[in-house]
């Protein structure tokens, strides 16, 4: 699975790069630090809350989002021709986007109410969210034959596919 | 397309791809770290801070760039991530020790990516929750975003610093780029072109409502915009519990400097009234423009005899957590810096502020003090 694009590209290292890599990677550490630093400064009970946060995060995105998503791709390329992988992976990216921005605004809370009373979370976003969805895939269906057909004439022809 | 089958990389998985995202992702977090340290250094000024009065809408624009910005990063974080997943995976983890030198290299390569994943997540998934004003955790979110925000760009610095032969290399088209394989799934520009119209996306159905006419179009932000005398409450009379005393006949506002005075509402309306067009433009990202009529902070300041340059304190009668605000001396001057009475042609209402409250240009909505009851010269 490894491959010479996972990598540097050696033999090209001169003095300023290296100087550059040094300056930034210091500049980074120093600042990453400094935030350390600060999120020290909050409670012990709050610190916990953030690195449940932080762990949670990480956990849910390299355990649950990222791996569906791998899977969701594979299976794209085993049940759709290859002509419709583009237009799917353009609208999945947009119905992500759409999904994630929805959570905040849908989820149910539990009767704790915003304090900004009734100037808050006041648009139909269920609807405006399975809008936006339908439209996505609308237009993906309606570009797709567009997106074949230059595909078709840059590659001349349908090779076939090689999974990652 | 010489090249053999099995030296291909899918275009989904080349480095000039993830370069490229990844830059978009660069410009959208500094873009969020540079404004979001002018919206904190706002309001908690360093001495040697300053901030403009104009253009009046300048923090409308800045917070609203911090909070379009944050959630066009969303999409573009994913897809990176998405890109380089398979990475994680890459044998060897970290190395034996027969190599240490480049198992230490790769283990703290690992762990720089890890910390910047986490904190990258923090900062978006907080964010985000912030400005619907869902809070499901018990740190306090404005200290918590802002040392995570130290947090994501040095280890976002820490990446670029470790991949920088790699970037060079693929902005110099040296990489992979000829051997990407056309036919192994999605081409770089279509995924490059997908990251950045779900960013676009983002940016418009969430950022869109601190952009005037733009709102309409802003189907998933927070606020519609509407609200009593067609501007949007962040804190109401009743959650800041103040209702009775904000609404007595008996109420007084202190003023206290050298001279002190005290001054009821009808004696406020009896003094030079001015009428001035500002934003609200909160920290959580929205904005929206009204007008304002009161008097002059700097008439009130020259009331009491405030010396020249002084700063001016604002006591609000609601004992929460944004209930007092320290108005600089350079909006102190502004002409358009109002204790205001009335909005949109009417008496406050009480959830923006009665009897009086505070609207200034360039400043965020949460220092707008509301329920005004004190003004302190700073000296």
């Amino acid at each position: 699975m490894t491959r010479r694009w996972a990598s540097g590209i050696p033999g090209r290292a001169s003095a300023a790069g290296t100087a550059a890599r040094g300056a930034l990677i210091g500049v980074g550490l120093g600042l990453a630090g400094y935030g350390g630093w600060l999120l020290l400064g909050l409670s012990r009970a709050d610190l916990i809350s953030v690195a449940v946060w932080g762990a949670a995060g990480l956990v849910l995105h390299d355990g649950v989002f990222a791996p569906v998503c791998l899977a969701l791709g594979h299976g794209v390329r085993r049940l759709l021709p290859a002509r419709w992988w583009t237009v799917t992976l353009v609208a999945a990216v947009l119905s992500i986007t759409v999904i994630a921005l929805a959570i905040p605004v849908l989820a149910p809370r539990h009767g704790v109410v915003p304090p900004g009373g009734g100037t808050i979370l006041d648009r139909p976003y269920a609807a405006s969210a399975a809008l936006a969805l339908l439209a996505i895939g609308c237009v993906a269906v309606l570009c797709r034959p567009l997106a074949g057909r230059v595909r078709h004439v840059a590659n001349r022809g349908c090779r076939r596919s090689r999974h990652a | 397309m010489t090249a053999g089958p099995g030296r291909r990389a899918p275009a989904l998985r080349t480095t000039r791809l993830a370069a490229h995202l990844g830059t978009a992702l660069g410009i959208a977090i500094a873009i969020c770290f540079v404004t979001g340290l002018l919206s904190h250094w706002i309001q908690h000024p360093p001495g040697w801070f300053y901030w403009p009065t104009r253009p009046a809408w300048l923090y409308q624009l800045t917070q609203g760039l911090h909070v379009a910005c944050g959630v066009a990063a969303i999409p573009l974080a994913l897809l990176k991530l998405a890109i380089v997943y398979p990475k994680l995976f890459a044998r060897p983890v970290i190395g034996s020790w027969r190599a240490p030198v480049a198992a230490l290299r790769r283990g703290l390569e690992r762990a720089s990516i890890a910390v910047l994943v986490v904190a990258l997540l923090f900062q978006l998934s907080t964010g985000l929750l912030n400005i619907a004003q869902w809070y499901p955790w018990r740190f306090f979110f404005t200290t918590a975003h802002y040392a995570t925000a130290w947090v994501t760009v040095g280890a976002v610095l820490v990446h670029v610093g470790v991949k920088l032969p790699d970037i060079a290399a693929a902005y110099r088209r040296e990489s992979d780029t000829r051997s990407a394989d056309p036919d192994s799934g999605p081409g770089r520009r279509a995924v490059l072109g997908a990251g950045l119209a779900a960013a676009a996306l983002a940016a418009v159905a969430v950022g869109g409502q601190s952009a005037g006419p733009l709102r309409r179009l802003a189907f998933l932000a927070p606020r519609s915009g509407a609200g009593p005398q067609d501007l949007p409450v962040n804190r109401t009379a009743a959650a800041a519990r103040v209702g009775t005393a904000a609404a007595s006949p008996d109420f007084r506002l202190h003023l206290t400097g050298p001279r002190t005075v005290d001054l009821s509402l009808s004696q406020l309306r009896a003094l030079p009234q001015h009428t001035v067009r500002l934003p609200i433009a909160c920290v959580e990202g929205w904005s929206r423009w009204a007008t304002w009529t009161g008097v002059r902070v700097a008439d009130l300041a020259s009331l009491v005899g405030a010396p020249d340059g002084a700063a001016l304190r604002f006591v609000s009668i609601d004992v929460g957590p944004y209930g007092v605000s320290t108005l600089p001396a350079t909006h102190v001057r502004a002409a358009d810096s109002l204790l205001a009475l009335q909005l949109n042609g009417a008496d406050l209402d009480l959830d923006h502020g009665f009897p009086c409250r505070l609207i200034a240009p360039s400043r965020p909505g949460v220092t707008q003090t509301k329920w005004v009851r004190r003004i302190e010269v700073v000296t």
